[in-house]
């Protein structure tokens, strides 16, 4: 603990020759808010494809012992950036090109990913993640883990929501109980797992389990941990999830969302979060998220300078924003995402196992990855992606080989091939790109794609009812590989839409979820990923990436792989 | 009587020859010399000509497409894609590896058979209820004039868009919804000039002989009412065919990998800021050029239709 | 009058209910279940089942209309499925953001249309006329998504003049609304500038060849003169048709170029909530559409008779 203390001292030292009167207020701040030092981790965002491997610090943690773990790396990690480039500038107004519309602004009835990159910057979780997906500390300061059912959350003192009230232990009971019986919640079963939480004293909570849950503190990083103030969700009642007026503890207030056009955030000048030098953080003074869904227009607009920020650029553009044309900064990072298409295993043609890697052996993940993302990402082999600590890079499943596809169409009882409907989502050029180049592929093996132009919802409808064949659907990703595979592929899952059911699989989940110790976990998770890509209910395609594309006066931005854009250490130069 | 003028149909010109617009009289059509006349009219009019041309030309390219030596318009070579105009693609090739040039001919023929069959579905329902509303009037008339206001009360292009998202993004669902949408216009033309017509001494002496009601409605009425019903059809076309073009656009047309114009140009678009112009630039040209040809025919037919206007 | 217009509008009210049933079948017809669009990812039955009970939807189609028909009478619209926004609110808040887009489109075609139809009137078959034809032509055939398209690409990716997109309002930054105002209202008004030269050609051309103007002439006078004091006055009747038609062309071009350049207006409102299924807001916009170009019909048909008195609107057939 002490060394770790230490390491960190150094680091700043290092960084921070001569700012000594800077130094001592960071250092105190991190006494202050660092209850028991664990690691700060590295800070830089890595470039693309370097953290494929990173991993095995301090992510699930606080599973690895048994009774006192705890996980308490500076409040600072985040920001160390920030302070590392020596001053920073406060104030100005940022303005951000954001994909699509936010539709409900209460992290309870969310479902839409866009309104996490609001949510992220509003509201503080319990806990939250470094750019290398280790879990750090945020509104609970520490935690233990007195026996495996249960976890002991130590409150940051002091924090008040926007609307003044104090954040508190009732606050936690309150906020998970809302989650877990709202009408219409759709957290539910993501904190399933917790069976009752009891308020210890005003700053401790304890939240007792059903059955042993690694995945919990990586699901209390996103919306399950989220806290809101039990006052404005009481005042505002029907109105909280369209106007959450003083709903958050986070380094941003809400001021107003007008529908399709703008989200607008101003600065917190309470928030309880400093960074490693002791400044106040945010530094900005507003940000505001300009709704603008064409995807050529968000990047004109960064380009005219129209906006500082734009989410969710294009690959087909970012050869050119590499090559520095304009005032653009572009980076990436593997992120968490997954893209492929389920097949339909209860009904024929892929009842057949041998159909279904017959598909699998036919498709050339490499030509797509070039000719539609434009070489931006990584191929996937499995639901687990680069980022998370259970990826092993060496694992390749699947290359194209139309020999054996043949063969196993042969195997399958239909040597000279069969056709298939496949589901794809109206409207978006890219993704209709993407399912006639598999379709070509496809042909090219025998097996005939027919592609039929559904509305999304209307696809998700299908798949529920398992009423269809295939269906190019990919999934956003989550922090931990639980949240990847296990509704996708445990029999009966929510998101297991190909009616998949392998008993061995099954066993190796549920194993994973309840196991403490994460090398085991990683075992489990990689024997799935095995099984499922022998059985191929899910033909992985790519995994996406984080994109940061920004304009040269944006500073302090981090890339992290769930390609949420955080603004609380966020400046212009 | 002004509704007359009032096309329902977004970007089209709504120049439906007015009710002024005089008939051909039953007489003129037996004139001898009739075809000589015809021809020298159309050698006077080269709108005639330059649109009819066009429409001719794309039309006898959207037939032939499958015996011309094109290269497969739906399957392409991923490695091939994002190719500039030149020897291997005339037009270029698409974003999955395709002949830009290929696409646009075989998209000729989807845009071209649904602007045809839409109007013909929206020129003989239209057609018939103005028929009937205009000849029985009474509660027949009150009935189907209700309907078509009704119709007419939607955007145009918003009810194709609610028929297509109900009955499912196909090829004959937009025919339906494009033909539905182009019911009003041809009902009120056919009804408005139904109640002329039928005021006419000929039609009163045909019902004072007791002639059956179809027979008059079918030789005595529809034949006089019918130039106006045809220059409406062809700016009609020019309106379906664009309207086709849209709902592609919105993905509710045509499915992938069928060449569609609508569709393509969406698909090209996004490579704008790529440079990748050519992709939008075939389908592009193809529509304007063949909306353009379809406006001017439907213009000079009316001018040759209406004597008022021919020469003045 | 005042009883024509009793009567026009009272023949209004079965026509709503028309289409109001249209809509209400439409929708429903429409595969795809809202339920999805509000709960997207994420997949619960439980939820699932929550939802559908409390949004109503579990009950038949025509109790839901009957239902729905009940409120919207009262003025209430229900709320958006998906963000539980009031319908009303919905579009009042997008009100002004098409009305501007709307008043610059008719703006900038009528600044285009007028010169064009009166150069090519008086210089009939000219070489002047044929450019203002073909132009006029030209700009009917263009669909409007790709014209909106060709000048994003111009004017804000190759020149960087205006933004691509986007919405300031008012209030917020005049000039930055009126920067991003330029482009759209070309795009959406170009449709009716080429429909309204046309129109507005011929109308002045019927005009001149009427015996009164032949006299004038005749008199000699000039051909502007003749043109501004006759011809323009007599054109009026064509003219206001126009002015009703292009908010009719406005509204539907709206669809369209709103979505392009991510215009929060009407025409997006709708749009969107077709691609989401959401129920209320579908019924909601387009049944004020409707009522709007009904309304607008209803005006301009007045207003002939208030231009020309020889109009008897008793006679007209509605």
């Amino acid at each position: 603990m002490l060394k770790n203390f230490w390491s960190t001292f150094g680091a700043f030292k290092s960084r921070m020759a001569g700012r000594v009167s800077l130094l001592v207020v960071g250092l105190i701040t991190a006494m202050l808010l660092v209850a028991c030092g664990d690691s700060a981790t590295p800070t830089a965002p890595a470039a693309a494809g370097t953290t494929a491997a990173a991993g095995t610090s301090a992510a699930t943690t606080a599973a690895a012992g048994t009774t006192a773990t705890t996980a308490a790396a500076g409040n600072a990690t985040t920001v160390a950036a920030a302070a590392a480039a020596g001053d920073v500038k406060i104030g100005g107004s940022l303005r951000i090109a954001l994909e699509n519309d936010v539709s409900k602004l209460d992290p309870m009835l969310s479902s839409a990913f866009v309104e996490r990159l609001v949510f992220y910057n509003m509201y503080d979780s319990l806990v939250a993640i470094d750019s290398q997906l280790n879990i750090v500390p945020r509104l609970a300061a520490s935690w233990t883990q007195p026996d495996p059912k249960s976890y002991v959350f130590k409150l940051v003192p002091n924090v008040k929501f926007h609307d003044g009230t104090d954040f508190n232990a009732e606050a936690v009971k309150f906020n998970i109980e809302r989650y877990q019986t709202g009408t219409g919640s759709n957290r539910k079963s993501e904190i399933s797992s917790i069976a009752s939480v009891e308020v210890v004293d005003p700053l401790t909570v304890k939240f007792n389990l059903k059955t042993p849950f690694a995945p919990l503190l990586a699901n209390l990083v996103d919306r399950s941990g989220m806290m809101v103030s039990p006052t404005a969700v009481k005042k505002m009642g029907d109105e909280f999830l369209r106007n959450p007026q003083g709903a958050g503890t986070g380094p941003f207030k809400f001021v107003e969302w007008k529908k399709d056009d703008h989200i607008t955030l101003e600065k917190n000048p309470t928030y309880w979060r400093k960074d490693a030098a002791g400044r106040a953080l945010p530094y900005l003074d507003k940000v505001t998220y300009r709704i603008i869904t064409d995807e050529t227009s968000r990047l004109t607009n960064l380009k005219t300078g129209d906006v500082e920020v734009a989410n969710s650029v294009p690959s087909k553009d970012v050869p050119d924003l590499r090559s520095g044309n304009g005032d653009v900064v572009y980076k990436d990072l593997p992120s968490v995402a997954f893209y492929g298409f389920y097949l339909n295993v209860t009904a024929d043609p892929f009842k057949t196992p041998a159909l279904r890697q017959a598909v699998a052996y036919a498709i050339d993940r490499e030509a797509i990855l070039k000719t539609v993302f434009f070489g931006i990402g990584a191929i996937s082999n499995g639901p687990i992606p680069p980022p998370s600590w259970a990826y092993d890079p060496n694992y390749k499943p699947y290359t194209r080989d139309l020999a054996q596809a043949k063969a196993k169409l042969a195997e399958g009882g239909k040597p000279s091939g069969f056709s298939f409907k496949m589901e794809v989502s109206a409207g978006s050029p890219q993704i209709l790109q993407e399912a006639q180049i598999l379709r070509d592929q496809l042909k090219e093996a025998g097996i005939t794609m027919e592609i039929v132009q559904l509305e999304f919802s209307k696809i998700l409808d299908d798949l529920d009812k398992k009423n269809f064949e295939g269906g190019l659907v990919g999934w956003s990703g989550r922090i931990d590989p639980d949240g990847n595979m296990f509704n996708h592929f445990k029999t009966g899952g929510n998101n297991n839409n190909s009616g998949y059911s392998n008993p061995q699989v099954d066993a190796l989940l549920d194993k994973a979820r309840a196991s403490a110790d994460q090398a085991e976990r990683k075992t489990s998770y990689q024997q799935a990923q095995k099984m499922i890509n022998d059985d191929a209910p899910y033909i992985f395609i790519n995994h996406g990436v984080a994109t940061q594309a920004t304009a040269k006066k944006v500073q302090g931005f981090v890339l992290f792989p769930d390609n949420i854009i955080r603004f609380d250490s966020v400046w212009f130069k | 009587m002004f509704k007359d003028e009032i096309s329902p149909l977004s970007g089209t010109p709504p120049n439906v020859p007015a009710p002024v617009v005089k008939l051909i009289s039953p007489e003129l059509k037996s004139q001898p010399g009739r075809w000589k006349r015809t021809w020298s009219i159309i050698r006077q009019n080269p709108r005639l000509i330059v649109g009819g041309t066009f429409i001719m030309v794309i039309t006898i390219l959207a037939i032939l497409a499958p015996v011309l030596p094109l290269p497969d318009p739906e399957t392409g070579i991923s490695s091939k894609a994002y190719q500039p105009p030149g020897n291997q693609f005339l037009f270029g090739s698409d974003n999955v590896g395709r002949d830009v040039f290929s696409r646009v001919i075989w998209g000729g023929r989807v845009s071209l058979s649904v602007g045809f069959i839409s109007v013909s579905i929206g020129f003989l329902t239209g057609t018939s209820l103005g028929l009937l509303a205009g000849y029985f009037g009474g509660w027949v008339d009150l009935l189907i004039s209700r309907f078509i206001d009704a119709l007419l009360a939607f955007p145009a292009i918003l009810l194709a868009i609610s028929i297509t998202a109900a009955l499912g993004p196909q090829l004959q669902n937009s025919m339906i919804a494009i033909g539905i949408v182009n019911i009003p216009v041809f009902a009120r033309l056919s009804r408005g000039q139904t109640l002329q017509v039928k005021a006419r001494d000929y039609i009163e002496a045909a019902r004072a002989l007791g002639l059956k009601q179809g027979n008059i409605l079918r030789r005595h009425i529809l034949p006089n009412i019918l130039s106006p019903l045809i220059v409406q059809a062809s700016l009609s076309l020019g309106f379906a065919i664009l309207a086709e073009a849209t709902l592609s656009f919105l993905g509710l047309g045509v499915q992938p990998p069928t060449p569609t114009w609508g569709f393509d140009i969406n698909s090209a678009r996004g490579y704008l800021s790529n440079n990748y112009w050519w992709m939008v630039a075939g389908p592009g040209l193809a529509i304007m050029l063949t909306i353009f040809s379809f406006n001017i025919l439907g213009d000079s037919i009316r001018d040759i239709l209406d004597p008022r206007t021919r020469k003045r | 009058m005042g009883r024509y217009i009793i009567r026009r509008l009272l023949v209004l009210l079965p026509v709503l209910v028309l289409v109001s049933i249209i809509v209400f079948v439409l929708t429903r017809l429409t595969p795809g279940d809202p339920i999805r669009t509000v709960l997207g990812e994420e997949d619960n039955p439980q939820t699932v089942a929550e939802l559908r009970d409390k949004l109503g939807l579990d009950q038949p189609i025509p109790v839901q209309y009957v239902l729905w028909l009940g409120r919207a009478v009262a003025g209430d619209f229900g709320k958006s499925l998906r963000d539980s926004q009031p319908v009303t609110q919905a579009v009042f808040e997008r009100l002004p953001a098409t009305i501007e887009l709307g008043l610059a489109a008719v703006l900038f075609s009528l600044l285009v249309s007028v010169p064009l139809a009166l150069i090519s009137a008086v210089k009939r078959n000219s070489i002047a006329d044929g450019i203002a034809t073909t132009i006029s032509l030209v700009g009917v055939s263009i669909p409007n998504f790709l014209l909106g398209i060709g000048l994003i690409l111009i004017f804000s990716y190759i020149f960087r003049i205006f933004s691509p997109g986007g919405y300031t309002p008012i209030g917020e930054d005049l000039g930055d609304n009126l920067k991003r105002l330029v482009l759209p209202s070309i795009a959406l008004g170009a449709a009716s500038a080429a429909v309204n030269t046309r129109q507005l050609r011929s109308a002045l051309l019927e005009v001149l060849s009427q015996d009164y103007i032949r006299t004038a002439r005749a008199k000699g006078q000039s051909s502007m003169k003749v043109l501004t004091k006759h011809a323009l006055k007599n054109a009026m009747i064509p003219l206001l048709t126009i002015i009703g038609l292009q908010i009719g062309t406005v509204l539907e071009g709206a669809f369209i170029t709103e979505t392009i350049f991510s215009w929060p207006g009407i025409g997006q409102l709708a749009v969107k909530s077709i691609g989401n299924r959401d129920y209320p807001v579908i019924q909601g916009v387009v049944l004020l559409s409707a009522v709007l170009y009904m309304l607008i019909n209803l005006i301009v048909d007045i207003s002939y008779s208030l231009v020309d008195p020889r109009i008897t609107l008793g006679q007209s057939d509605v």
